[in-house]
């Protein structure tokens, strides 16, 4: 199998033989030369995209958010759909990096750097919407429960305060655990600098690392208990989301399944985004002998089986409707499925039941263009995923008095737009500036890399077998 | 800015005006002081400059709020507005004066208490003595504090658009005037309905003073029809009124009395009947029309019936009256038998479209309540009908009883048709030298007469008006006119009173009332006063106060009329007359006849901007019609049938031709129009109506024609064409059913007598609970809303509107969803598309005890008050809109921009001081009026007492016609809301969700016949 894509390729390398120095020179070679034009016109694109973005913004913050679509009664449309969209994004890279470390399962180390940096890619992007959504974003700093000379707390009943907890707790122990996993990498990379700024930039990045037996220790505590921390956080925050619909009266927002369903969604469109990015990124850098089709192939039955997950709470949702017997539960459901916005339901279904389908097959599993295609319609799906549940709710709830139609407006459109220019602009500059795969643990899965009994990793690399079949 | 002589009143009392001025603008505007004159131009500090520097804006500015801040008149009159920096005893800033006065309008004044606070009127209230409104005010009252402060008010007088004082202008009306006369020419004067007996005497006068003078009056809607027809039946010019304490029964052909044809008693009136509890129990409506409007939608049986139809109709319900029921005087004249049958012979009872068990129970119900059921049929049916309607109130013994006619008042009613013909013939003959338009806007309201032409072959035309329109457009001269709270005036539109009008402020800008400028072009020798202040309390001392003020003297008498807005005047009853039997056989046979092939196209005035006056009024526009909640915008109106088998959409553009005109326009399909029928509000389509108005909607006026009606509002044969393209049409409510949710409850009175009607539901007693988890120590505020008593006016909405400082957010805000009202009506559709029951609903604020907003907001920006109200503090909030997402009710309003950003001097003046003005980001909705709460407990505290039930009226019960809403303390056992609240009509909306509302909706009681459904 991996004959195939190494033949097509032409760059496969003998990695079991591979030296330490070949590992390094590898990974860091993004970073050794000027890149080349595909890269800047990438650039180009997404960060035109971001300014886009950017500028968009700040018209509403000027303006005021009536230059969205949202109404009576949507008082929430595309930002929100985009916030839970974005951090959803976040969730593979520390179920990657945190849950698979801690169950030892060695085929995250090729992708787990990536899916990290995604995961703060994902939650910086998603991080902007609660804020440029407000009425007054000038005064957002007012959902933080600081010391001020009025006295005045936050509402700790509010989801929103708890969603300002677990966002900002998520960030900064994702940041954390990324920073300190970089940490030997960066002094790997400091060796290697060739300008005096470079050695500069990564000597204080690198916090001197020396390779110290006492630096290895406490580098692998801190990781394991950062791996430990994430942990939760992989469930909490998606679930910390839900709630903000959850603990709504809403029809269609008030449900017990959401936070599970969200955890499932979000874990489901992650590892989409995750597999949709890596695909080109191991094929523009040559990479394929270090994320390898049992690396995708794993990534896929994850999609497989949370896209599973996902199916059952779409149709636990109907099944609960109909079992309540209340109208407006009913009343939700059937507007969803046949109403204004049943396209939105279908695209929803199609792309986050149906095609992932595909992925029982494992042919389907290896083909890089089946997988990409299901990956990109999985992140369509999800993102349609949250249309529904908060466009589709809202538009039509208790009294049809109040109904209304949301239209999004272009700059609804070109924020959405500028949401992934900024993400595929931070990728972008991160493959370029910081090894995209750990350097440190590819090594330790190298022959004799483990001198004796570890707690870390096992002595063998997964990508290293596959190579030689 | 000081007053007048402050040290010398009674000399100037003496002398007024003679040469004393105000300031140096007013001094320099005399005669010979052009130097001073040229000193104030360059340091720009006259407020008349046209391009308006800085120096000149804050002039201005700084003249307006000074001349708004002086404005007040005391009750006790002391002929000078005093300047409010040396304030008058008692007076406090801060402290809110009422000020009786009346808004003069035909067909009916609206009597008045304005709030002024620090000398600015801000809110309007029906004044609570007056007999006509019990102390409600309508939309159209309500919203007339919007037209004071409208920013696009003349402000000065303008020579063909050259500024120039009022001195000058006087002058060139009066030389105008010489001229014209000189020449031989007329000189036409056009005023609207002169319902103020002193403005009919000075118009006598003005008459007189200057022979030449045709004076005519115009009004768009009116009752000509009506009084032709009661003429004719009679014998004598009468108007009915009804009383609505004595009809158990009415029938209501096309009239829309409880909305825009209706006079501020009318509603207040019947609704009075539409309870229970009231001791001759409850009324019963049954209502014909081709639209569905206010009256239909509260009817208790309602057929649509096309207008080409409905003459037809009177003639089947007289002769099965009096042919088959024998019933009546009539039933014995052999005349009238005869033409009865006669006119029967072609009418068969199927083509109503009415079903015959319910033609037969209206028949019953007619025999059984002889003597106490009122007919009364729409203004825009030809007089034949209303012959008609009088023969069947006479047989039924209504007349008189029921029916109270009233002698018109000479003088007071508009032109009639042919008349303005004969006016349009003699200005395009060029025999017309002057015209003078005070207050109307004949250009406009005028189409069928070509106005517009006529006016260009008259050589001078002086246009006094509040706001620029589309007859200044085409004056040489045109005078800022003074808006209702700025004048003088009277009014006795209403039987059995006499009204009087005093301003609440000096007037804006340089504005004049236009009885003023009519006093002023009488030359000094004929000019009986120096202003028409003086020249009202003249005729009061020498005609009113010798009949009605025995025992008191005059000063006594007038303050008091000052005091009270009215005073109690015996009208003389209408002498009784007979019927006439041949106008009666005439009029069967007239209205039998055929109905013509095509449609039936009747123009209604509009519920929200009635002949096009309030077409500059934001307040007004972005009110929902209450049937087809359409803002912004007017539109055929057409039943489902019709769309159909036109194949159209609604928002498709439909041409619509009568006669050699048409326009288009787009269509809106409403459930219960009668089918061959197209309903099209006037009043939109304006060209020139200011910023706001300008281009809304389409003016369906151009359909008017002066022959080819069945009256002045009513076209058969009208022609449709669908058209391929399509217009916008903002509606408001997008869904019309209830989905069948038990929000709205509804019984019969049948059976609510019975067995009581079971509103309270389990849920009910749930919720309430809950809501004992907390007590509520003192009070607990409450409201009661009486979905019987609600006629779905939108009252409500205009008063809350007017007290919270509630943005116009404009036509591209609502069409997206976001309007600002607090306080909205939702309108339900239920039962078969071509005649469906309506319901309304107005839903604000809940007060929930368990409120989902409160939970929801991160940064505590609504919080729970120790009294049950849910309260927002828009200054703690950033605006993240959960409050409303999580708002059952969806009653949270959020400010997406600055909406506030467009105001406009003077139009913040209006700004109720009380209510925070919201920023944009900022989540907003209603507070129960929480402001009046606070100013009756310290009203209540100073005065050393407790708050007693009833000291409280939020502004949507204050304004509310029926009285459907009262608010008070839940917890006091004894109040009027805490009967209704545990009343057996009781129930909460979506109670089921444990949010515990502290509103209370009393379910709504029809009253159908017993052997039919509704």
């Amino acid at each position: 199998m991996s004959q195939v894509i190494t033949d097509r390729d032409g760059e496969f390398r003998h990695f079991d033989q591979a030296t330490f120095a070949q590992v390094d020179d590898d990974i860091a070679a993004p970073m050794a030369y000027i890149p080349g034009r595909r890269w800047w016109i990438a650039l180009a694109c997404s960060g035109s995209l971001m300014l886009l973005g950017f500028s968009l913004m700040a018209y509403t913050v000027s303006t005021g958010v009536g230059v969205w679509g949202n109404n009576s009664p949507v008082f929430w449309a595309f930002p929100i759909v985009n916030f839970v969209f974005w951090i959803g994004i976040g969730h593979a890279g520390t179920l990657i990096s945190a849950i698979l470390f801690l169950f030892r399962q060695p085929w995250r180390n090729a992708i787990a750097r990536f899916a990290e940096a995604m995961t703060i890619f994902a939650v910086m992007t998603a991080a902007m919407f609660p804020v440029i959504h407000m009425g007054r974003p000038w005064l957002a700093h007012w959902v933080f429960p600081y010391p001020n000379d009025m006295s005045i707390w936050v509402n700790f009943r509010s989801p929103l305060v708890w969603d300002v907890f677990a966002i900002s707790t998520y960030f900064t122990v994702s940041l954390l655990f990324w920073y300190v996993g970089l940490i030997p990498d960066l002094a790997a990379m400091r060796e290697r600098a060739a300008t005096k700024v470079h050695r500069v930039v990564y000597s204080v990045l690198s916090c001197g690392w020396t390779g110290l037996n006492r630096h290895w220790r406490h580098y692998e505590r801190t990781y394991l208990i950062l791996a430990g921390l994430s942990t939760p956080l992989v469930v909490s925050v998606h679930t910390i989301v839900s709630f903000d619909f959850a603990t709504s009266v809403i029809p269609g927002w008030h449900t017990t399944i959401l936070p599970p369903y969200f955890v499932a969604g979000a874990v489901f469109s992650g590892f989409a985004m995750v597999l949709s990015v890596l695909i080109v990124v191991r094929r523009l850098f040559h990479l394929e002998h270090i994320v390898t089709m049992r690396h995708l192939d794993h990534m896929n039955k994850v999609v497989l089986a949370t896209g599973l997950m996902v199916g059952y709470a779409y149709c636990i949702e109907i099944f609960t409707a109909w079992y309540s017997q209340e109208d407006a539960e009913i009343f939700m459901i059937l507007n969803r499925i046949t109403g204004p916005y049943w396209w939105a339901f279908v695209l929803m279904f199609s792309c986050n039941v149906l095609a992932p389908q595909v992925h029982w097959s494992s042919r389907a599993r290896r083909s890089i263009p089946i997988m990409f295609t299901v990956s990109i319609l999985v992140n369509i799906g999800m993102w349609f995923e949250r249309f529904v549940i908060i466009v589709t709710s809202l538009h039509r709830d208790y009294l049809p008095g109040s109904w209304g139609m949301y239209k999004p407006t272009l700059v609804d459109l070109g924020i959405l737009a500028g949401s992934f220019g900024l993400f595929f602009t931070l990728v972008l500059l991160f493959v370029r500036s910081l090894p995209v795969i750990s350097m440190t643990e590819i090594k330790a899965g190298l022959p004799g890399a483990q001198i004796s009994k570890h707690a870390r990793v096992p002595a063998k690399l997964p990508a290293v077998e596959e190579a030689n079949v | 800015m000081s007053s007048i002589g402050r040290s010398d009143p009674q000399g100037l009392k003496g002398n007024p005006g003679a040469d004393y001025w105000r300031s140096l603008e007013e001094l320099s505007q005399k005669p010979g002081n052009e130097s001073l004159r040229q000193i104030l131009a360059d340091a720009g500090a006259t407020p008349s400059s046209t391009d308006l520097n800085r120096r000149g804006f804050l002039a201005v500015v700084a003249a307006s709020l000074a001349a708004a801040g002086v404005g007040c008149s005391r009750f006790d009159d002391r002929g000078e507005i005093p300047s409010y920096p040396d304030r008058l005893e008692g007076e406090i800033p801060g402290v809110p004066r009422y000020y009786a006065s009346t808004l003069v309008r035909y067909p009916g004044s609206l009597p008045i208490l304005a709030t002024t606070r620090e000398g600015r009127p801000v809110k309007l209230e029906g004044n609570p003595e007056h007999p006509a409104s019990k102390g409600t005010l309508g939309v159209f009252g309500q919203a007339a504090t919007l037209d004071l402060y409208d920013p696009d008010r003349q402000q000065t007088p303008r020579l063909k658009g050259k500024v120039i004082s009022w001195g000058e202008a006087d002058r060139e009306v009066r030389s105008q005037l010489e001229l014209s006369a000189r020449a031989g020419k007329a000189t036409l004067l056009v005023t609207g309905p002169l319902v103020s007996p002193t403005a009919r005497s000075l118009v006598r006068l003005f008459v007189s003073t200057y022979p030449q003078t045709i004076h005519r009056s115009l009004a768009t809607f009116h009752e000509a029809e009506r009084l032709e027809g009661r003429q004719l039946a009679f014998g004598t010019p009468t108007l009915a009124s009804i009383r609505w304490d004595l009809a158990n029964l009415v029938l209501s052909l096309d009239c829309d009395f409880l909305g825009v044809q209706g006079g501020p008693g009318d509603e207040t009136g019947f609704s009075a009947r539409r309870r229970q509890e009231h001791a001759s129990g409850m009324n019963r409506l049954w209502c014909l029309e081709a639209g569905m409007s206010v009256t239909g939608a509260n009817a208790d049986h309602r057929f649509p019936l096309r207008p080409g139809l409905q003459p037809r109709f009177l003639v089947w319900l007289l002769g099965e009256l009096i042919l088959r029921r024998t019933i009546g005087p009539l039933a014995s004249d052999p005349l009238v038998r005869q033409a009865a049958r006669g006119a029967l012979l072609n009418i068969r009872l199927e083509e109503f479209g009415i079903p015959e068990p319910a033609a037969k129970a209206l028949v019953d119900d007619l025999v059984k309540s002889q003597g106490r059921t009122a007919i009364i049929a729409g203004p825009q049916l030809p007089a034949p009908c209303h012959v008609l309607v009088a023969a069947l109130n006479v047989t039924l013994g209504n007349e008189g009883t029921v029916v109270i006619p009233n002698p018109t008042i000479p003088g007071s009613e508009p032109s009639t048709l042919r008349e303005w013909v004969e006016a349009a013939e003699m200005m395009n003959r060029g025999r017309v030298g002057l015209f003078i338009a005070l207050d109307v806007n004949p250009v406009y309201s005028l189409p069928e007469v070509g106005c517009r032409e006529a006016l260009a072959k008259v050589p001078f035309v002086v246009a006094s008006s509040l706001l620029p329109d589309e007859t200044t457009g085409l004056a040489q001269l045109t005078l800022p006119a003074g808006h209702d709270l700025e004048s003088w005036g009277d009014s006795d539109s209403h039987p059995d009173v006499l009204s009087l009008q005093q301003p609440v402020l000096r007037p804006l800008f340089e504005a004049r009332q236009s009885e003023e400028s009519l006093l002023a072009w009488l030359n000094p020798p004929e000019r009986p006063a120096a202003n028409y202040h003086e020249y009202l309390k003249a005729r009061w001392k020498n005609e009113v106060h010798p009949q009605h003020g025995a025992g008191v003297d005059f000063t006594q008498f007038w303050e008091a009329a000052l005091h009270d807005g009215f005073i109690d005047l015996k009208t003389t009853p209408a002498p009784a007359s007979t019927l006439s039997v041949p106008e009666v056989a005439d009029a069967l046979s007239r209205c039998s006849q055929k109905v013509e092939p095509g449609f039936d196209l009747t123009l209604r005035p509009s519920p929200r901007l009635y002949d096009g006056r309030f077409a500059t009024n934001g307040w007004l526009q972005e009110l929902p019609h209450p049937v087809t909640t359409q803002a912004w915008g007017n539109s055929a109106v057409i039943a489902p049938s019709t769309a159909l088998s036109l194949g159209c959409k609604e928002g498709q553009i439909l041409t619509v031709k009568v006669g050699g005109s048409a326009i288009d326009i787009p269509v809106l399909v409403s459930p219960g129009v009668a089918d061959h029928s197209i309903q099209i509000d006037l009043g939109y389509g304006r060209q020139s109506a200011g910023t706001l108005g300008s281009q809304v909607g389409v003016d369906a006026g151009k359909l008017r024609s002066r022959t080819g009606g069945v009256s002045a509002w009513v076209y058969c044969g009208a022609r449709l064409v669908v058209t391929s393209e399509r217009d916008r049409i903002i509606r408001v409510q997008q869904h019309n059913s209830t989905e069948g949710r038990s929000f709205i409850r509804e019984t019969t009175g049948e059976s609510a007598r019975n067995e009581g009607h079971g509103a309270q539901s389990s849920s009910h007693s749930q919720a309430a609970a809950q809501a004992a988890n907390w007590k509520y120590k003192a009070e607990k505020w409450g409201m009661v809303v009486d979905l019987s008593a609600c006629t779905g006016c939108g009252a409500c909405t205009i008063a809350c509107v007017a007290e919270n400082n509630i943005p116009v957010v404009g036509p591209e805000e609502v069409a997206k969803g976001r309007e600002m009202h607090w306080v909205r009506i939702d309108r339900y559709f239920s039962g078969p598309a071509d005649n469906p029951s309506v319901s309304f609903q107005p839903m604000m604020c809940q007060q929930c005890d368990n409120a989902p907003c409160e939970k929801v907001c991160p940064v505590a920006a609504t919080v729970h008050s120790p009294e049950g109200l849910d309260e927002m503090v828009y200054n703690r909030c950033v605006g993240t809109r959960y409050c409303a997402n999580n708002c059952p009710f969806k009653v949270c309003r959020f400010n997406y921009l600055d909406y506030h950003k467009d105001v406009r001097a003077p139009a913040e003046l209006l700004f109720n001081p009380e209510v925070t003005v919201r920023s944009r980001g900022v989540m907003e909705k209603c507070t129960f009026c929480v402001q009046r709460i606070a100013a009756a407990r310290q009203a209540a505290k100073a005065s050393g007492r407790k708050l007693a039930d009833g000291d409280i009226r939020t502004a949507c019960q204050q304004a509310c016609p029926t009285g459907a809403i009262v608010f008070g303390d839940l917890n006091d056992p004894e109040s009027r809301v805490h009967k209704l609240a545990h009343s057996t009509r009781s129930y909460q909306a979506l109670a089921e969700l444990g949010v515990g509302p502290a509103v209370t909706y009393l379910a709504r009681i029809r009253n159908p016949h017993r052997g039919l459904k509704i």
